[in-house]
């Protein structure tokens, strides 16, 4: 199947972001379909930014937080897991997979893992097919 | 396209927005990887984009020379660069911005090389992206409200919690950079509850008995009495109000209520003792003491330790240090330890053993001190991990026996066999126990937090971590930083276990109160800002905030309640954004509608 | 600008940087002299220690301080650059101010030039040894050459692959080592340490067993990718695809009196569990081991840690005695004492890191000499006084970090800022002498 998937990634500027220009800078590609969004930690993120997201026609979100105990903000990213716990019944409920959204954690270090989990992430959501809200007339 | 322009057009007062595009070709590096011409007739055609060029080497000097003339030259207000990672060089940006009379806010980087260009592994992907990100950063820009700066004056006061070696040191430093000082002291007198408590470790490292002893002690408090340092004794923080460089601060003093404006706090209080649990399990006997309660007969109650050590019989007394029953502090009890075992060996030529699991030598001369003790004849016994010595008392004989597997070598047993002098040898059994009949025992303390940090963390609304003791903010801003901007944490009530150390932290320390107050002002941006109409006081962002920047009063005088930001303790995190339920507030740089013009998918 | 509104900073590791970083955001003018072609030191090059959670390594710290350092307005930079004479001058006012020399090598490219578009490394035809930069974004992000290498410097007629390619007119083949001076009146020593060289420990096999290399090697190894691919397919006992067998040697360098190092390095402890922790989250099958004296078991998250590596990590007490190829021909056998067994054993293991210890940095004796200051017994240089370790045995000159003695990362951070301190201090005093001789006057 020739399926190329929209992705969103929001990754907090501390880590992941990070992650992403090394990974950049050490000309390790990832998959050119990811749609990086910079976050100041991703205790900000909020539930309407992962379904706008899917409105606006992703068909997968992806979001990066720091390791536990490493939140510049110290909880940043425990709000987040919440919300996206919170967020994927939202999501079951309207008909939209939850394996559609991915929580990882990672630090500003490891680009190579950055790398990976996209790739493979990017896998996966290729194989889920299209998003169901892209299928509507 | 989108009406991103109506929409924001109210908040550049009615001034249309201009956008002004900057492509950075890094060379001439950006080409091999896309058309950057192209790129650039693309953002052209954006709605809003009222200026579009090209420059090979934006980030060198004479780069931002020609950004700083273009920017003013262009007429345009909105500013998007195009080039490498906004880590790069955005604040470098952001300053050409500030000094051309525009806010910092007024610029988003668009991220084509780290981003885009050396990101992408397909080349075919490239120029799309590309372009996707350009159309979402000239969105975004156009959607940018100025971030506010805020300048505060700030106090030149430091309030330093506790009156111990730590507090009273930083007392001393803070007043030398030129800051005042007030010291804050539970108890009547400024008299460390216990001088000995961070006390034998430089001793035996200086190899002198008189380094850090009570004459330390008198000298600084000669200091801080010379020094005319303001002391409140019998005094007890109740609440703190306000953020860094302003803090109001309640404190009650001797039965009466004070207020005080503060620029800077710092909590160091000294931790309490406790006996460890193995000696609380064991009958009361004055032979048996904590090492604290060792270096009290040392220092006040000689007699009563020769009564034990010094009898007419002219047995030779053996004492007997048990170490490692302790979570935590261990090495602080092993220099300690230390430090006791070679003045007993020394002054009644006691046999003196140490039953240890690890001994602790990772701090300031530990291991020279721990050579000197070898040297002195003192007996080393390592106790294994899963069978710790065993002590018990018939007919007011203590029994310690000590299962070092060392002894148990078919090559050692004779020797340990001629190790007499610690006791006698068990000979049945296979895993035979050294057995001493120690006519003192010592054991560690066990250190806890002090009976009011919580208490204290709650007028401070500061975290402890899990072994409540106070919590750093964390590894990006450590090593003394509580969660709240402008409270610090110094010495031993955040786990600094010698005095070497507490001192080199009270010193740190020192020099971080002194940056944040030596300008007289702290000048922030407010990147928060909330909306007192929507606010419905519920209290979530004043809870959810880590660090506790959130303060509910008064926001229309005499009229309305709600949320208040205290910008200088604000991190811009946007928790608290994220949390609110009424959307009453917004990151400045991130607003929703930021946010969601990254979203929008080009297909 | 004063001489008593400047302070020099000699070293640009984390102590260096966190030290300036204090002195410049109270307005002093701070010039770090770096002898390499960045800074950041040793710390850049550690990993992040994280499993599933933070173990607080503090590398993210540095990582911190030194972007902050490199955006700071009061902070120079001087790479390539030694202090290689000091005297004292006496100012106007009566004040007393340091007249440093810096000479600085040539790196070939002007630094306020070179954009790091890496065309020039691109062109050479021996990139990342001719031309090279420790590691990405380094600060400053600026290429080197190496005139040993270049081939400028070695054929008659000359390569200028790189000078044609240079989109930026930043290479200068032509650069001379020049000496410029430096004047403050306060200068911070923080020249870091030099990691044993566990060669001189010959029967651990370092050097000589390809299995066997030092934290060190491991924190670069780890930074650049997953533990996974250290491996390759592990055949053993006729048995394919088995689990990597992984040992970490303690106090290598440390903690002993033959080598004249009968100190503990207080870092090693630390490092070695947060990696074999790290090691073990990346490939859960490993079966990792841990040599040791005496487990430092001291601070709060290292306890939580070591509680969280109970059981999965083996820790036996007791250090190797010798090192050698493995019979069989996979991997090393190490021959060791169990100290809690009484008795010799042995085992075989994939790969063995030397938990290599902090010596002192081999130029200190040098550097000694020319700032006139005392290094101790263990070859650090010495304070005055235990109790604050950041002043040295000269007036005005500080210590900050491992130059002083073995220090973590945050320590060594904490002590930057104590030397800043003292730094501070001690400007403010000259100043206020200054004006006091004025109205004197």
């Amino acid at each position: 199947m020739d399926f190329t998937p929209a992705i969103v990634a929001f990754c907090c500027e501390n880590s992941a972001y990070r992650a992403a220009d090394i990974a950049g800078a050490q000309q390790e590609g990832y998959p050119s379909n990811i749609r990086i969004c910079r976050l100041p930690c991703s205790g900000k993120l909020e539930i309407i930014h992962i379904l706008k997201a899917f409105e606006e026609g992703a068909d997968g979100v992806f979001v990066f937080a720091c390791h536990p105990d490493s939140c510049k903000f110290l909880l940043g990213n425990v709000r987040a897991g919440k919300r996206i716990d919170h967020t994927s019944t939202l999501l079951e409920k309207i008909g939209i997979e939850k394996e559609r959204l991915r929580f990882f954690f990672l630090s500003e270090l490891e680009w190579t893992a950055f790398v990976e989990m996209v790739r493979l992430g990017n896998e996966s959501i290729r194989n889920l097919g299209p998003s169901p809200v892209k299928k509507e007339p | 396209m989108d009406n991103h322009l109506d929409s924001c057009t109210g908040g550049n007062n009615g001034i249309p927005v201009k956008i002004g595009v900057f492509f950075c070709t890094c060379g001439h590096m950006m080409n091999d990887y896309f058309d950057v011409k192209a790129l650039m007739d693309y953002a052209a055609q954006v709605p809003g984009v009222a200026f579009v060029d090209e420059n090979r080497f934006l980030c060198t000097r004479s780069g931002l020379e020609w950004l700083r003339s273009k920017i003013v030259r262009s007429g345009c207000n909105r500013f998007v660069i195009a080039g490498c990672s906004p880590h790069q060089y955005e604040v470098r940006f952001m300053n050409v911005l500030e000094e051309a009379g525009l806010n910092r806010s007024f610029l988003t980087i668009a991220n084509i090389r780290e981003g885009c260009a050396w990101a992408c592994a397909d080349k075919e992907g490239c120029m799309p992206k590309a372009r996707q990100i350009l159309s979402s950063a000239i969105k975004r820009v156009a959607l940018a409200k100025p971030l506010e700066k805020v300048r505060r004056k700030v106090e030149s006061s430091a309030l330093v919690i506790g009156a111990g070696i730590s507090g009273i040191q930083m007392a001393i430093e803070l007043h030398g950079l030129g800051l005042r000082p007030i010291l804050v002291e539970k108890q009547e007198k400024v008299c460390p509850k216990d001088a000995s408590f961070m006390n034998p470790c430089t001793q035996g490292a200086q190899g002198s008995d008189e380094v850090f002893s009570s004459g330390w002690i008198t000298q600084k408090l000669k200091e801080l009495d010379d020094k005319k340092i303001e002391i409140l004794t019998s005094s007890q923080v109740t609440q703190v109000k306000g953020g860094p460089g302003a803090f109001r601060v309640t404190l009650e003093t001797a039965g009466q209520e004070k207020i005080l404006d503060i620029g800077s706090i710092v909590v160091s209080t000294e931790p309490e003792k406790r006996a460890v649990q193995k000696m609380t399990a064991l009958r009361p006997s004055h032979r048996i003491v904590s090492l604290s309660g060792l270096s009290d007969l040392v220092t006040r109650e000689r007699r009563a330790l020769e009564q034990i050590l010094v009898t007419a019989d002219k047995r030779t007394k053996y004492v007997c240090f048990i170490l490692g029953e302790a979570e935590g502090f261990a090495k602080r009890s092993t220099v300690m330890a230390l430090n006791e075992a070679i003045a007993l060996k020394k002054q009644f030529k006691a046999e003196v053993v140490i039953a240890a699991r690890d001994i602790i030598v990772s701090g300031t001369q530990i291991e020279t001190l721990y050579q000197k003790a070898r040297q002195a004849g003192i007996l080393f016994f390592r106790s294994t991990e899963d069978s710790g010595p065993t002590v018990s008392i018939e007919k007011g004989v203590i029994t310690v026996r000590i299962h070092d597997p060392a002894l148990d070598r078919p090559s050692a047993k004779a020797a340990s066999g001629n190790a007499g002098v610690c006791g006698s040898q068990e000979s049945e059994g296979a895993a035979r126990p050294v057995i001493i009949h120690a006519d003192l025992l010592v054991f560690e303390d066990e250190i806890l937090p002090g009976e009011d940090t919580e208490c204290l963390k709650n007028a401070l609304r500061v975290n402890l971590n899990k072994g409540g003791f106070y919590q750093e903010a964390n590894i990006h801003l450590k090593p003394n930083l509580s969660n709240k901007k402008g409270i610090f944490l110094a010495g031993s009530c955040h786990g600094k276990e010698e005095t070497c150390e507490a001192l080199g932290d009270v010193r740190s320390v020192a020099m971080a109160v002194y940056s944040t107050l030596s300008r007289g002002y702290l000048e922030t941006e407010q990147k928060v800002v909330i909306d007192t109409d929507k606010c419905a006081l519920c209290l979530t962002c004043f809870r959810s905030c880590p660090h506790q920047a959130i303060e509910i009063g008064e926001v229309e005088l005499g009229q309305k309640w709600g949320a208040k930001v205290i910008p200088e303790a604000c991190q811009g995190c946007g928790i608290c954004a994220g949390e609110c339920p009424a959307k009453a507030i917004e990151m400045v740089h991130y607003s929703d509608n930021q946010i969601f013009s990254e979203l929008t998918l080009e297909r | 600008m004063n001489d008593q509104d400047k302070a020099i900073v000699i070293g640009g590791g984390i102590a260096g940087v966190s030290s300036a970083l204090s002195l410049a955001d109270n307005g002093y003018e701070v010039y770090v002299v770096e002898k390499k072609s960045s800074i950041g030191g040793h710390a850049l090059s550690f990993c992040c220690k994280a499993t599933e959670q933070c173990n607080s390594c503090g590398v993210c710290l540095a990582k911190d301080k030194v972007t902050r350092a490199a955006s700071s307005p009061n902070i120079h930079l001087l790479t390539h650059s030694e202090v290689v004479g000091v005297r004292e001058v006496r100012l106007k006012d009566g004040g007393v101010s340091f007249e440093v020399d810096v000479r600085k090598q040539p790196r070939f490219i002007d630094e306020d030039k070179c954009i790091a578009c890496s065309l020039c490394y691109q062109s050479c035809p021996k990139p990342g040894i001719a031309i090279s930069r420790p590691y990405l974004s380094s600060i400053p992000n600026v290429f080197s050459i190496d005139r040993n290498h270049c081939l400028a410097f070695q054929q008659e007629t000359g390569c200028a692959l790189c000078e044609d390619n240079c989109p930026a007119g930043a290479i200068f083949l032509n650069q001379k080592e020049e000496t410029t001076i430096l004047h403050a009146s306060a200068l911070v020593v923080a020249t870091g340490f030099t990691a044993y060289d566990a060669r001189k420990k010959g029967h651990l096999g370092y050097g000589r067993l390809p299995e066997v290399i030092t934290g060190l090697d491991l924190e670069q190894r780890l930074l650049a990718g997953r533990a996974s691919a250290f491996f390759g397919p592990l055949t053993r006992e006729g048995k394919e695809h088995m689990p990597p067998r992984i040992a970490f040697i303690q106090c290598v360098g440390s903690r002993d009196p033959h080598i004249s190092q009968d100190y503990c390095s207080r870092v090693c402890c630390k490092y070695a569990v947060r990696m074999a922790a790290k090691l073990k989250s990346q490939i859960s099958d490993a079966e990792v081991t841990i040599f040791y004296i005496d487990l430092q078991k001291t601070e709060s998250e290292f306890l939580s840690l070591v509680e969280q590596v109970r059981g999965k990590i083996s820790l036996i007490k007791g250090l190797p005695v010798e090192i050698e190829k493995a019979g069989n021909g996979a991997g090393v056998s190490m021959r060791y004492e169990n100290i809690d067994k009484g008795c010799m054993e042995s085992a075989d293991f994939d790969l063995v890191v030397l938990s290599v210890g902090i010596s002192p940095a081999v130029q200190n004796q040098i550097l000694a000499e020319t700032l006139c200051l005392r290094t101790g017994r263990d070859g650090f240089f010495a304070p005055l006084n235990l109790l604050d370790s950041t002043v040295s045995s000269r007036p005005g000159i500080f210590l900050a970090g491992t130059c002083q003695g073995p220090k973590s990362l945050v320590e060594s951070v904490s002590h930057g800022q104590e030397a800043a301190l003292r730094a501070v201090a001690f400007l403010r005093g000259l100043k206020k002498k200054g004006l006091e001789e004025v109205c004197h006057g």
